[in-house]
Parts: C-alpha cells; sequence; structure tokens
C-alpha cells in the first residue's frame, strides 16, 4: 500500500469544511466515507469527479488512511506532511440561472430522455418499471410496482407518500430508490433556477420526506436541493441550456456512476422534468 | 421453497460486485431469487411480500447487507449460499487463478519489477495520459497509447520526444499493435513472419493481419500510429519513423501501409520516402485517390486486397507458389422481407464501418447515413435514431463515454439490433464481431439468443474477424453464428458486398 505522503490532491471540495475527521462512515476500495455531523465527507481515488463534500487524491487505490485534518490551505492525512490545497484545486459548484430560450432547454431535455432510455442500465429504476416480470412474486417484480405506484403518485401529487415509495427501497449501497428521489431533488430544484418556475414547496416537502437517518444519502439530498452537485450533474445540466448540447457525454458518465445508482438518480430526474418542466414531452 | 440468507456485517463491498453476485446467484439451477441488499426496514417489507424475510435477517442492522436466496431445495439454497461467498471472497478481477499479480501504483515501481519490460501500455483517463506516457518515455519505456481525448499539443510532445529518445509512440488512440511477435490491447494470434505493417487503425490492422494469416503469410511487426499522426499538425512522426525502421528491418520483406489518407505535406514526405525502397510495398488509404507511379508500390483501397497483395507480393520474392485466393464460395442470396428497404450496419470496428461507406458509395452512387461520415448531408443528426440506410460505428466517443467498448460489451449493440428489427423498414442488419486477445471472450453466447430472436424477415449478415488460433476461436463462433440464422462471412469485403448486392436486388425486384 502506498504512503499518502506519495499522492497528490487532485481536488478538494468546497464545502468540505476545516476540521479533524476521524470516523469513518464506510471504506471501499476507492472511496473512504468519513462521518461530519449529519453529512458525510469522502476522500475518494480519481476515478471520482470533483464533489462539493468529496477530496479526490491523484491515486488509483487509496492508502490505509485512519483520519485527516482539513485546514485553510492544506490538509493533514493521519500523521503526515501538511498537502497543500492550490487554488486551482478547490471545487465551487456551479451556479445555474435562468436560460431565456425554453425552446432548447425543452428540445435537448427530450433528445437526452431518448438518449436515456437506450443507454440507462438494464437494472435502473426506469428499465425495471417498463419491464415486464414473468414471475410477479420475485423480489425485483415487487419492488417495481412499488416504483411503480409512487410515479403514479408524484403524476397525482401525492409527494409524500410517493417518497415512501422509493425511500429506503431496493438495491444498492444506497438504496435505488434513495438515487431516484435525488435525481427528482435535483431536477426541481434546477428547473427553479432555469426557468424560474415556483417549485419551492414541492422540494421542501419531498426533500423532508425523503431524508432519513443514512447520513451518505442525506448528504446526496442535500446536494441535490442546494444545486451543490459533483462535476459531472453540473456539467450535465449546464450542457442542456446550451445550444451546442453536449449533454450526451456528461449523461454517460453519470451513468457510470456505481451499478445502477447514476441511471436511478437520472430515472428520477426525467420523471421530474416530464411533471414540471414547462412544455416537455417526455415518453416515461 | 426454501429461503436463506446471508448477514454481511463489516465488509465493505462495491456495490457493482453486489450486483454481479445476485445476477450469478439468480442464475444459478434451481434457484428461483436472488438479492444482495441493505437490511432496511422497507426492503425487509418487500421481502416479506415475496416470502423471502427469514428470521436472521430480524436481528440485521438497517446498515448490514443480506444475501437472500429462495431455490427449489435446502440443498441448492445453501450451495448458493456457499456461491456468494465464494464470489464475494474472490478478489476481483482474479477468478481462481493462484497468482495474484504484485500491485503496483506508479511507473516507476513496475518498471524497477520488470527485468526485461520495455514497453509500456497507458489506458488511463484521456486527461491524465499524457502526463503517465510522458513518464514511461522518461523512463526509457517504448509507449502504446491506449487513451483518447489526449490534446493534439500533447501528442505532438511526446512523439518528438520518442523519436529524440529513440523510442516507440504508438497512439493516443492507440487500440491494436503487434511488437515481436506479442499481440497488444485489441489484436489477434496471428504467426510470425516476414510483412511488416504500419496502421493508423485499429480493426483496419487486425482486418489485414489475419488476411495475411488466412493466406499462411506472417508479421514481423505491426505498428499502430493512432488516427492523428497523419495529420498536418503532428506530422506524420511515427508513420515516417515506422516506415523508417521496416525498410530497415532485415526480418520485414513485404511492408503495408493503413489509414485515412494523410495532410498533403506528410503525404510527400511519405512518396518520398517509399520511392527509396526497394522492398514491396502495399498502400491502403480506405478509399480512391491519386496516387504516383512509385516501383513495387502497389495501392488499394479494399482491406482484403490489401493482405492478398502483401501475400502474393511475398510469396512473389521467395518464389512461393501457392494460390492466394481465397476460397470462392457459392452463395445463396436470401430473400429479404417484402416492402422492407434499409440495411442498418451496427460496427464495432471504426475502419471496418468506413470501409463499408466506401463500398456503399461505390454500389449507389452516394454515402448512407452514418455518425462518422465526413459528407455533412450524409452524417446522422441524431445516431441514436437511424433514419433510411445506416452504418453506425460504435465504438465512437458517443457511445463509449463512460461504458466499455462494444468489441467487449456487446449490451449496446444488442439493444440496437432489437431497435432496428423494431422498424418495419429494416431488411438486413450488418455487423461486425471482432475476435482475438482484449475482445468479448465469447461473442456468439451473446448474440446467437439475439439473432434467433429477429424476425425471420430480416437479414442478418455478420463478418467474424478472428483466426482459429484465438481464443474465441473464428470458426467455433462462426458456426455458432450460421447456426442462430446469420450469413456469416470471414472477409469484411465479402460480407459487405453480399449485404449490399442483396439490398439492391431486393429494390431492383420492388
Amino acid at each position: 500500500m502506498e504512503s499518502i505522503n506519495n499522492i497528490g490532491l487532485l481536488s478538494v471540495g468546497a464545502c468540505v469544511p476545516e476540521g479533524r475527521f476521524q470516523l469513518i462512515y464506510s471504506h471501499h476500495a476507492k472511496v473512504i466515507n468519513f462521518s461530519c455531523g449529519e453529512l458525510i465527507v469522502s476522500v475518494c481515488t480519481r476515478d471520482y469527479c470533483p464533489g462539493a463534500f468529496r477530496i479526490i487524491l491523484d491515486a488509483d487505490l487509496l492508502p490505509e488512511l485512519k483520519t485527516f485534518t482539513k485546514l485553510k490551505h492544506s490538509i493533514i492525512f493521519d500523521s503526515g506532511k501538511p498537502v497543500k490545497i492550490s487554488d486551482k484545486s478547490i471545487y465551487l459548484s456551479l451556479e445555474f440561472h435562468l436560460v431565456p430560450e425554453r425552446v432548447i432547454l425543452q428540445k435537448n431535455i427530450e433528445k437526452s430522455f431518448r438518449d436515456f432510455s437506450s443507454l440507462c442500465s438494464p437494472e435502473s429504476i426506469y428499465s425495471m418499471v417498463s419491464s415486464y416480470y414473468r414471475d410477479e412474486n420475485t423480489f425485483s417484480a415487487v419492488l417495481a410496482n412499488s416504483y411503480r405506484q409512487g410515479i403514479k403518485m408524484f403524476r397525482e401529487n401525492e409527494f409524500e407518500n410517493a417518497v415512501k415509495c422509493f425511500k429506503r427501497k431496493g438495491i444498492g449501497l444506497t438504496p435505488a430508490g434513495d438515487d431516484f428521489l435525488v435525481g427528482f431533488l435535483i431536477s426541481i430544484a434546477w428547473m427553479s433556477q432555469v426557468q424560474k418556475n415556483e417549485l419551492s414547496k414541492i422540494l421542501k416537502v419531498i426533500f423532508v420526506a425523503s431524508v432519513g437517518n443514512d447520513p451518505l444519502v442525506n448528504t446526496f439530498l442535500t446536494q441535490a436541493v442546494t444545486l451543490k452537485l459533483d462535476e459531472d450533474w453540473a456539467m450535465f445540466l449546464t450542457s442542456l441550456g446550451t445550444k451546442e448540447d453536449e449533454s450526451l457525454g456528461w449523461m454517460t458518465k453519470i451513468i457510470s456512476h456505481g451499478s445502477s445508482s447514476g441511471s436511478d438518480e437520472l430515472s428520477g430526474f426525467y420523471l421530474a422534468c416530464s411533471l414540471y418542466c414547462n412544455d416537455i414531452g417526455l415518453d416515461y | 421453497m426454501e429461503v436463506m440468507a446471508k448477514i454481511i456485517k463489516g465488509k465493505y463491498l462495491d456495490s457493482v460486485k453486489l450486483m454481479l453476485v445476485s445476477k450469478a446467484l439468480r442464475e444459478m439451477s434451481g434457484v428461483s431469487d436472488a438479492v444482495a441488499i441493505l437490511a432496511t426496514k422497507e426492503n425487509r417489507e418487500i421481502l416479506a411480500a415475496t416470502e423471502m424475510l427469514v428470521d436472521e435477517i430480524l436481528d440485521a442492522a438497517e446498515t448490514d447487507l443480506v444475501i437472500v436466496v429462495k431455490a427449489a431445495t435446502t440443498e441448492t439454497a445453501e450451495k448458493a449460499i456457499v456461491q456468494a461467498d465464494e464470489l464475494i471472497n474472490a478478489p476481483s478481477g482474479h477468478k481462481g487463478s493462484g497468482n495474484v499479480a504484485q500491485s503496483l501504483h506508479n511507473l516507476e515501481a513496475a518498471s524497477n519489477s520488470l527485468n526485461k519490460g520495455d514497453l509500456c501500455l497507458i489506458s488511463i483517463a484521456g486527461k491524465y495520459a499524457a502526463v503517465e506516457a510522458d513518464k514511461a518515455l522518461e523512463l526509457g519505456l517504448h509507449v502504446m497509447l491506449f487513451s483518447d481525448n489526449v490534446s493534439l499539443e500533447d501528442e505532438l510532445k511526446l512523439k518528438q520526444k520518442a523519436v529524440a529518445k529513440g523510442l516507440l509512440m504508438m497512439g493516443p488512440d492507440c487500440g491494436t499493435a503487434i511488437i515481436n511477435g506479442v499481440p497488444l490491447a485489441f489484436a489477434n494470434k496471428v504467426p510470425r513472419g516476414n510483412i511488416g505493417i504500419v496502421s493508423a487503425s485499429g480493426t483496419g490492422l487486425q482486418e489485414v493481419s489475419v488476411g495475411l494469416a488466412r493466406f499462411h503469410c506472417g508479421v514481423s511487426q505491426a505498428f499502430g500510429t493512432g488516427g492523428r499522426d497523419g495529420k498536418k499538425e503532428i506530422g506524420g512522426i511515427m508513420l515516417l519513423a515506422f516506415l523508417d525502421y521496416l525498410i530497415n528491418d532485415a526480418q520485414t520483406q513485404v511492408i503495408v501501409l493503413i489509414g485515412k489518407t494523410p495532410d498533403t505535406i506528410v503525404l510527400d514526405k511519405l512518396w518520398q520516402q517509399l520511392a527509396i525502397t526497394a522492398k514491396p510495398v502495399v498502400v491502403n488509404f480506405l478509399t480512391e485517390i491519386a496516387i504516383p507511379n512509385i516501383p513495387n508500390m502497389q495501392y488499394t483501397s479494399s482491406l482484403d486486397e490489401t493482405a492478398e497483395l502483401a501475400c502474393a507480393a511475398y510469396n512473389k520474392l521467395n518464389n512461393i507458389i501457392i494460390a492466394t485466393k481465397a476460397e470462392e464460395t457459392t452463395i445463396v442470396f436470401n430473400a429479404i422481407g417484402k416492402g422492407s428497404k434499409y440495411i442498418r450496419g451496427l460496427y464495432s470496428g471504426g475502419t471496418l464501418c468506413y470501409e463499408a461507406l466506401q463500398l456503399y458509395h461505390q454500389y449507389f452512387g452516394k454515402y448512407p447515413f452514418s455518425n462518422i461520415s465526413t459528407e455533412p448531408e450524409y452524417k446522422m443528426a441524431d445516431a441514436w435514431h437511424s433514419e433510411g440506410d445506416c452504418f453506425i460505428d460504435l465504438g465512437a466517443d458517443d457511445f463509449t463515454v463512460g461504458r466499455p467498448h462494444p468489441m467487449i460489451d456487446y449490451s449496446l449493440r444488442l439493444k440496437k439490433m432489437q431497435i432496428e428489427a423494431k422498424d418495419p423498414d429494416t431488411a438486413i442488419i450488418l455487423i461486425d464481431v471482432v475476435l482475438g486477445y482484449g475482445a468479448h471472450p465469447d461473442p456468439a453466447s451473446e448474440l446467437v439468443p439475439v439473432i434467433a430472436a429477429l424476425p425471420k424477415d430480416i437479414v442478418v449478415v455478420c463478418h467474424v474477424l478472428g483466426t482459429k488460433d484465438d481464443p474465441q476461436n473464428v470458426e467455433k463462433q462462426a458456426e455458432q453464428l450460421a447456426n442462430a440464422g446469420a450469413i456469416v462471412f470471414t472477409a469484411h469485403h465479402k460480407a459487405v458486398v453480399y449485404a449490399l448486392e442483396l439490398l439492391k436486388t431486393g429494390r431492383n425486384k420492388a
């Protein structure tokens, strides 16, 4: 295992607070999640894109790491030497502004949804709710029915009941249903900015109903409603508002997150687009 | 039904691995359902609804992972749980191998750990690739740079440095090479011999090297330059350097050049260099262009013919008299569906797709739509949605960002085949199946069920690129695909010509 002192720092999220982090929430080959109050700060390999609550190391595998201390201009990993945080390495989340040409937004979302429906993971929620299950008594079939019910309730504005059909349900280390809710919230928060639609009440109701006892999921939900998004998501949303639509590349990066996490987030994103984006026609 | 569960506490697992474990368990004979999930209250409710909630899960924490199996018998359920254990504990990337490779995290360490290693293959995200390639050259290593998305400025600097140090710099975006008989990245097992290849194209190099093997010839060296070496910004640095090497290489008797036409300034230098060698040279720039009269040089735009001409030249030099023409087989033309109109080419090899475009142009006097068309009026507006006759390179960036190359992962192509088959206008689906190292270990296992399930009035024409010595064995693959109903060829030119002839005949009848 390589010493942390030999590894460079690629990116530090602007939302990572100063202080000592010593409580590990979970530990994987390429990411270590540290508890930070009710949220999570992640130390990741360069496989991950920069994020507001992430520290990205220039490494393929993580070294042994038990603690780190974030100072104003440096980070000390375990008891090593301070690693300087350069201005260039600080990741500031992009901000989103009104997109005056609604037709561009509408066309780009419709096109990217068609791309998504071709490319998404077969295990994603979008694929599951579109699938026919020969045996209705399997875990996947029952789960798909719950998701279908949730989508119906979202359409009928029964937000809290809809959230129950997704929250903490599904496969994955963050259950797929939670990823869906994250994507749904990103969509609403983003549309509030780019279309100036008044969706704040809906956003709040769904966020409050979605928050639970998993700090990692809560961190993702918080990032969604505050639009403090990781680079892949931020660039994806930015590209949807431009004439030269380059959303496909960013969307496929999101799809590559986790086993189906990215596809599940996008499943939620497009459902919210179909419900709250003006004049849009998505065959969801 | 028997239900068994295994609780996993304090072991941190990758979500992709969990997905694969669940899938593997569900595929076991006698297992009717299996999942690997967090033991959240909500997931337990679903387990209860599917009669999979067993007592031990009730004691698990919400953050614990549970693997639950429902099987026909106790014995099968137990077997599945044991299998789950083995799969979870197997090191990633190693299937039952006793030799776990030493894990090294930088080039210096890797270089120091090797006794005779002198070539470094780099396949990482493009934005980091140039830095690593530069480090490798500094360490005196030859470089094969598989990564793309490297800037032209970086490519130029790397190639200039390599030439100054007398090192190979293949790529960026170099997918195939055969150095001293060793296939690198996507390459086929072909015999060593006396024909040297310089190629700006991965599948072009594969098609020609396999063609040489089919005509009983072998490869001395096969260098990849990457697709942009012939641009004026790079100046053909490696193309000219590799050519120079082959001209002076005692083992190389015949030289083959493959790639898209270089810029005029590079082309002029190339013709000058070719004019001074006495070795036979076969050039293929994949399209018809004006060629200067250079002794010993032959030109063709067909990949199959490139191999054929190179072998003929080699045989002539060595007074070998064998028939180099491939055995002609009688081709029965299937009828295409009544009212069906269009051909849909779904390629994994960019150069094969490009060659198909040129052949279509020769047949119909115009190009089909394509995502790689250089003619604006034939460039697909939306590569995801076919219209008219279309040839799509699924290995292009549009499709490969964030997912494996279609030579490795067939899922996207299978999906596209099903989508095209649903279009009532589709008459013919043309695909390439690239075998060899780096490619899918058994493409037929993925393609056969899909081809067999396609409507019978859709003709599937399939080019299988490989040798019988490849790990997948071209003969076995071709046989399985043919049994599933595909019309199979092992030479690309023939496959495309068959498909186009079929299309033309169908249209004439209509």
